[in-house]
């Protein structure tokens, strides 16, 4: 039952359990079940299972190039920096998830924060070269909200001053651009088999490359077994994914597609219902790319919408919906990144921008057409309230 | 199959002794009704990861089990680790005091902390770090001491903890083969700044992979608990420089489902511990690590064997030998020269008499939940079999080296 004012204002909330961002797409209990069965009966739960060579396999052909899984997707940035030997300092941006950041300090990396575009959410050519300097030994780009930029500037970029290149596709499980899948990026493309992303392996993490004796080392330095000494690699680590996580990776991944236009639809909804609202910018893959929807992600301009990003956010979670505010601050503005990286405040416009102004509505598992009709109702309702909402604000504590 | 004449070992072309592998770890089954009773709830919630109701129940049941005030679950021992000396050297980067005789993983795991290893040699009849080794090495730049129990005795936990306290240096055990062991009638968990216990199917608590760290200390707790979700505090906020070491709750429900298994599990060891002891007495030359039950309740998890010198085939020619007919046993922490190769700078055999004479003796036999008694008198015929066409065995083995 949908009320007829704002929960902010008095009315009933539109959700009593919390709506979250996120996939969290879920196998049938029988398969799970079923799957379950057949690891019992093996006995073999980890260490490079039979389910694991299963979905390292499907994954390969999938993704049309070596697919190493491992525990997740922090561990995978960090095995695969250490596979590409990386060291010194490496142009990241600062607009992702801290983990992208992180992964180079347990790789003994320094961080070179880079702006991103203002429009793709994703690091240019145009701001990665004036930050190349002589300590620079690699690129970490990262794709955003489930879609894939035009890269070839920054492949060419990299190439011209021979840094590696690492793709953090987390977010970008079969997604792809021009044709070209999100794996074939660089040297090596990252993915997150995370519950709230498109491939759910409760946790988990992919790296995929092309390169054999990347892939090579990679095999060697995410275990410390005695079978996987071919390698001469840097350092290693446990970083295996267990047979619990392949199995339902494998349940997740033939269901990927069917998911995608789950999303879509969703996703399509939401376009509807709020592309025409004042102050509202809603986010869109490039034309050449097929993107995988898990995230809707707008814009908000105080000005013209009438309320902050921050005053909106408020408004959904008294509505029971959790939307999420991925990602602010940026990371350069995290404790201890801010303090570490002083030289980074007030640099990155872009970056300062979007992390005030961008949210997250859920999409997928939990969600329906319904769910997004709400939602973007309450939205428009925030829109029409404006001044409503930002006095009861004013007078909260 | 039965050994008759030596052509009938699996090395020189006979059929395996063993039609299905007999590895060297616990790998228990859960309750299987319970295991689904919460996985359905997973499922049903749609709660996957993110320190959800399961790792929660887990992590209270396991501070009862080791009478400690905090545990916090790691997706496995090395991110616990990494995040333990991590968080106590405060983003510094230092020395980590290490035995060399234990899992090859440790010293690498130190250097993802930005640590560097610094082995000391251990006890000869304990196999433990030696204290006044520790103390010795001791520096400016240390970090911490990260002493390793052994699954047949506890290091010597209060000369440690008084070194400890004498430089002021955090003491952290590495107490994956002491899981579920006590000392002095108490539990391990709470002794040193903290204690790390592992999930991982082939320890005696099953989480397909997983770890966890115990503390009496709450700010330690909390600090991992922060860093092991990329160092969050709350939304758009980080207290340090965190990492993904989340247990997922799939991995969370098969530990809360093996749990109150354990006291069978220790039971099953302890019996099948004595069963190799009872089962090779005949055999010459042949003795088992034994197990401190001086000071210590042990788990049994391991049956460790040594060969006296005069045996007449070599420790490696004897493991190679049996992982061929099915049994996967292997040399006991014998990697320590291949150490050499990662740490060079850091590393010297002539360091470490004791820890390279160790790493050349003793066989890790199979163990764990599908090694059967049956499993077990069959092996000791192996061995006698092996010890009495020692000569012959020898002679074919050179020969086959030679043709390579």
């Amino acid at each position: 039952m949908s009320t007829d004012r704002l929960a902010i204002l008095g009315g009933r909330p539109e959700y009593s359990e919390p709506l979250h961002v996120g996939q969290l797409y879920a196998p049938p209990w029988d398969e799970f079940k079923d799957q379950f069965d057949g690891i019992f009966r093996r006995r073999y739960f980890t260490n490079h299972g039979p389910l694991v060579s299963q979905l390292e396999k499907d994954l390969s052909e999938f993704l049309n190039c070596q697919a190493i899984c491992v525990t997740n997707g922090t561990l995978g940035l960090m095995v695969a920096l250490k596979s590409l030997g990386l060291s010194g300092k490496v142009i990241v941006p600062s607009f992702t998830f801290p983990a992208t950041v992180q992964a180079l300090y347990w790789a003994g990396i320094e961080p070179v924060f880079c702006d991103v575009d203002y429009d793709t959410h994703a690091i240019s050519a145009e701001h990665i070269s004036p930050l190349i300097t002589e300590e620079v030994t690699g690129i970490l780009y990262v794709s955003l909200w489930g879609g894939l930029a035009d890269t070839t500037d920054i492949e060419r970029l990299a190439e011209n001053h021979s840094l590696k290149l690492l793709h953090d596709a987390c977010h970008a499980f079969a997604a792809s651009y021009a044709k070209r899948s999100s794996a074939q990026i660089g040297d090596v493309s990252v993915f997150s088999l995370h519950a709230t992303k498109i491939l759910n392996g409760l946790e988990g993490g992919i790296i995929a490359t092309s390169n054999h004796e990347v892939a090579d080392q990679v095999r060697t330095i995410r275990n410390f077994h005695s079978s996987h000494t071919h390698a001469a690699v840097p350092l290693r680590i446990n970083a295996k994914m267990s047979e619990a996580q392949a199995g339902m990776a494998l349940l997740s991944l033939t269901r990927v597609r069917k998911n995608v236009e789950n999303n879509l639809l969703q996703w399509q909804t939401f376009y509807r219902n709020l592309n025409d609202i004042p102050g509202i910018k809603i986010y869109r893959y490039d034309e050449q790319c097929s993107g995988n929807y898990q995230y809707f992600n707008f814009e908000i301009d105080d000005v013209r919408f009438g309320l902050t990003r921050d005053m909106l956010l408020q408004c959904l979670q008294s509505e029971g919906i959790a939307a999420r505010r991925y990602f602010s601050p940026g990371v350069h503005n995290l404790s201890p990144y801010d303090v570490l990286f002083p030289q980074y405040a007030n640099t990155l416009p872009n970056t300062d921008k979007l992390c005030l102004r961008t949210l997250q509505l859920p999409i997928g598992a939990m969600c329906t057409i319904d769910t997004a009709d709400r939602i973007s109702r309450l939205i428009r309702m925030a829109h029409d309230d404006a001044h409503l909402v930002k006095n009861q604000l004013a007078e909260m504590p | 199959m039965v050994k008759r004449v030596v052509s009938d070992l699996a090395c020189f072309g006979g059929k395996a002794l063993f039609h299905s592998v007999k590895p060297i770890g616990q790998l228990s089954l859960p309750n299987i009704e319970r295991f689904y009773e919460i996985s359905l709830e997973i499922l049903t919630s749609r709660r996957f990861t993110n320190n959800g109701p399961v790792v929660h129940e887990l992590e209270q049941r396991l501070c009862q089990t080791h009478a400690v005030e905090h545990c916090i679950t790691f997706a496995n021992a090395s991110v616990a680790i990494i995040s333990v000396l991590d968080t106590l050297a405060k983003h510094k980067s230092g020395e980590v005091i290490m035995p060399a005789f234990t899992y090859i993983g440790l010293p690498h795991l130190a250097k993802w902390a930005s640590q560097t290893p610094r082995f000391c040699d251990v006890d000869p009849a304990t196999h433990v770090i030696d204290p006044e080794r520790v103390n010795a090495a001791i520096g400016e730049s240390t970090s911490c001491i990260l002493a390793v129990h052994q699954v047949n005795a506890p290091c010597n936990i209060e000369r440690l903890q008084q070194i400890a306290k004498e430089n002021d240096i955090p003491l952290v055990f590495d107490s994956v083969h002491a899981i579920f062991a006590s000392y002095l009638g108490k539990p391990f968990g709470s002794f040193g700044a903290c204690e790390i216990f592992s999930l991982h199917a082939t320890k005696i608590l099953n989480g397909f992979e997983g770890g966890y760290v115990t503390t009496n200390d709450s700010n330690l707790a909390s600090a991992l608990r922060t860093k092991r979700n990329f160092g969050f505090t709350d939304e758009g906020h980080t207290a340090s420089i965190g990492i993904n070491g989340k247990l997922n709750e799939v991995h969370a429900a098969m530990a809360l489902a093996c749990l109150d298994d354990i006291p069978s599990i220790l039971d099953r060891n302890k019996r099948r511990v004595a069963h190799y002891a009872d089962a090779f007495a005949n055999i010459p030359g042949i003795r088992w690590v034994a197990y401190s039950e001086v000071s210590m309740m042990p788990n049994y998890e391991f049956a460790l064997l040594h060969l006296s010198e005069d045996w007449p085939l070599s420790r490696n020619d004897v493991v190679r030998i049996i992982r061929i007919e099915n049994a996967l046993a292997r040399g006991y922490y014998e990697h320590t020269d291949q150490l050499a190769k990662y740490f060079s700078k850091d590393f010297c055999a002539h360091d470490l008499p004791v820890t390279c004479r160790l790493a050349r003796e003793f066989i890790q036999m199979p163990v764990g939940e599908l090694v059967s008694n049956d499993d077990i008198e069959r092996l000791a015929e192996l061995f006698l079999f092996i010890y009495r066409n020692a000569s012959e065995i020898k002679r074919r083995l050179d020969q086959s080296q030679n043709v390579n």
